[in-house]
């Protein structure tokens, strides 16, 4: 019935704004098919979609724009690989906002991408947009999802006031990396405990942006929730000694800088945030602790055909203690203790290359030093002709399997998709 | 009646005179003037072609002011096809420092200052450099005026260009430029183009020009790559020269409104 109801809202927009002049049409009819590359399914995705675009322009006072994703999973028809999996055809409504402008302010309203920070693929400042951690690909709307906020931006002078409002909270999708039994030690899961829908839990968020000199850099700070969930154990003893655990969704407070600058045919850019947990004195060994994380990095171009960036991360712990940590899980009978290095660093990189004439390549890569963990996403794209296009890649994990990369592994896949994208 | 003859024969003979005594430096320094505007918007449709002739269409919305006699600024946003559309490039252009760039891409819905591949860099992927469709510095370069020739039935001045020094060299990746400049307008309708090793590297043709305002505006301009058989044919319409664009056009601000 939802479904019906914004096919027929879709329908309703198009038909009153199919006469009038401002309004254009695009999107996109893609295939997909992502094969597992070591799970007991044959496909994570196999399907098609079609996304449509519908903007209309209302001269220099108001745009609206809304995308809506018409999806067959066929990986998800009932007995087909896995009943469990089943959905068949979804409509999605990615993105709906209207754009107001006036002199100095400009108002975006509705479901929204919002993305934060000055560094490639790795942004402690950007906490607005989930992210949908199952379904990494090669478009940005499958792995972040759209927020329903309204986002201010002011103009003054050389300076750049945005705020932002978000209605609801979403949280991250996260495959569930909990194994049903720890040891010898069944493990329960309860509900997760998401914020209450209340006015007193609404997020906010707040940035200053401005440059000097040909330096552009910003100061940011946001209050709401942690997106990634906080899992708590609780150890019930006998008859029955087993573990259960439960995903909370903590507030948190973060204050965050950025910048980017330019010489010649490098960039140079950082960016950093703090977040204010809710384990303020680092006794709760369940809640992370205070942390920093900053992001440092250098982009190159060699003559526009390739370019290259390098960044490098680290992750500080505050209030934190490695032996009080570890008293506290073997409390807990837990045989699979988290205990955190007081930091953690990283090295990442993004590599662009035009191999042909119509032919591109393009690496994401992520290693983590502490136990050479790694992430890869490669993507090949060919130009087949004007908006047909073919994408080939993987989204691969590696390293031991007690981190945080090595507890993907079996995450492997391979993604195949044809494209083609459409104005009308 | 006589001396009408006379001032015009006087005219006429002079003029030719100081025209076949031009130096190189000073037929370019002409050329450049000639080719001069405040504002200048338009479409451009950049065709690529590859050795197997195989071709790739960008259409882009082009919008260009000068903001004062050595800096211009440029707002390029792309219409089709449709998997690139409102992407769009912005360049503010510093006479003693770099040139800030910024790139906005519809799917990350954010402005990123970017930078720069040189001047040498490739423009839009095609065979034109940053450097081919900028306006040339005229004290980058040495001039030689070479023997007048014949090009499309046109009588041109050929010009060798040579950069001045190795960082020019280095940042267009030219070591030598031929030019054939139309003596009845002032306008180059080919250029032929030396690699660093001083190899032929690539030829310009100029098919149409057009008088646009006071301006003379090359309107049809075809790259070819010597080495690589490569070619990319830019077409410029609806050509606008100094109707004043808005100047929030150049600005992080309208490249996000862009959609």
């Amino acid at each position: 019935m939802k479904s019906l109801t914004k096919i027929f809202l879709v329908f309703l927009f198009i038909s009153t704004c199919g006469f009038a002049q401002g309004l254009d049409i695009s999107g996109y009819l893609k295939f997909f098919a992502h094969p597992n590359l070591n799970s007991p399914y044959k496909f994570d995705h196999l399907g098609t979609r079609l996304q449509t675009n519908f903007s209309y322009n209302l001269g220099d006072f108001a745009d609206f724009r809304s995308t809506l994703d018409f999806n067959y999973e066929a990986t998800k028809v009932p007995g087909l690989f896995n009943e469990a999996r089943s959905k068949g055809m979804t409509i999605y409504p990615v993105e709906a906002y209207i754009d107001l402008y006036w002199d100095k302010l400009d108002l975006r309203i509705g479901k929204q991408f919002i993305f934060w920070g000055k560094t490639d693929w790795i942004n402690p400042t950007d906490n607005l947009n989930p992210w949908d951690y199952q379904n990494i690909g090669a478009e940005i709307e499958d792995y972040r999802i759209a927020v329903t906020a309204v986002k201010s931006n002011l103009y003054l002078g050389n300076y750049t006031i945005e705020g932002i409002w978000l209605l609801h909270f979403l949280p991250d999708k996260i495959p569930n990396g909990i194994p049903d039994k720890m040891g010898s030690l069944n493990v329960n899961m309860l509900p997760a405990e998401l914020p209450q829908n209340k006015l007193g839990n609404t997020e906010f968020a707040f940035k200053i942006s401005s440059e000097i000199a040909n330096i552009d850099y910003s100061l940011s700070f946001f209050h709401g929730f942690d997106k990634n969930p906080t899992y708590i154990f609780n150890f019930a003893p006998a008859p029955n000694p087993h573990l259960e655990y439960q995903q909370k969704y903590l507030p948190v407070n973060i204050l965050g800088g950025d910048f980017i600058t330019t010489f010649h045919k490098f960039a140079f850019k950082g960016e950093a945030a703090y977040y204010f947990t809710k384990d303020k004195n680092g006794d709760n060994i369940f809640i992370e602790n205070p942390h920093l994380k900053y992001v440092l990095g250098v982009d190159y171009n060699f003559t526009g055909k390739l370019k290259f960036s390098l960044q490098f991360i680290q992750d500080i712990l505050f209030k934190y203690d490695p032996a009080k940590e570890k008293e506290g899980w073997e409390k807990l009978h837990n045989p699979f203790p988290d205990i955190k290095s007081k930091s953690a660093s990283s090295l990442s990189t993004v590599v662009n290359y035009s191999i042909g004439d119509f032919t591109s390549f393009q690496l994401i890569g992520v290693l983590n030093f502490k136990n050479l963990d790694y992430f890869i996403l490669p993507i090949l794209n060919y130009g087949l002709a004007d908006g047909l296009n073919i994408y080939a890649g993987a989204t691969l994990f590696g390293g031991p399997s007690k981190s945080p990369f090595g507890r993907s592994k079996k995450g492997k896949r391979a993604f195949l998709e044809i494209k083609y994208s459409f104005t009308l | 009646m006589k001396w009408i003859f006379s001032v015009l024969f006087v005219f006429i003979f002079s003029s030719t005179f100081f025209a076949n005594n031009l130096t190189g430096r000073e037929i370019m320094e002409k050329a450049l003037n000639k080719t001069t505007w405040d504002y200048m918007q338009g479409k451009v449709e950049l065709i690529l072609i590859n050795s197997s002739n195989q071709k790739r269409i960008r259409k882009i919305i082009m919008y260009s002011r000068k903001r004062n006699k050595d800096e211009s600024d440029m707002l390029m946003k792309f219409i089709y096809p449709a998997d690139v559309k409102n992407t769009a490039f912005l360049t503010i252009e510093h006479k003693n420092t770099d040139d800030d760039r910024y790139l906005y891409l519809p799917a990350l819905r954010r402005v990123k200052r970017i930078a720069s591949s040189g001047k040498g860099g490739n423009f839009m992927s095609s065979d034109f450099t940053y450097y081919d469709i900028g306006k040339p510095k005229l004290n980058d370069w040495k001039y030689k005026r070479l023997e007048d020739e014949k090009v499309n039935g046109y009588d041109c001045y050929k010009i060798e260009c040579t950069p001045v020094d190795n960082s020019i060299m280095e940042d267009t990746g030219y070591k030598k430029i031929i030019r054939w400049i139309r003596k009845d307008i002032f306008v180059t309708i080919k250029s032929l183009y030396y690699d660093t090793g001083n190899r032929e590297w690539k030829v310009l043709e100029v098919p149409e020009v057009k008088k646009i305002g006071n301006v003379w505006f090359q309107t049809d301009m075809i790259m070819k790559d010597l080495q690589t058989s490569h070619k990319s044919e830019m077409i410029f319409t609806g050509i606008e020269i100094n109707k004043p664009v808005p100047e929030d056009f150049f600005s992080k601000r309208y490249l996000q409104r862009i959609h």
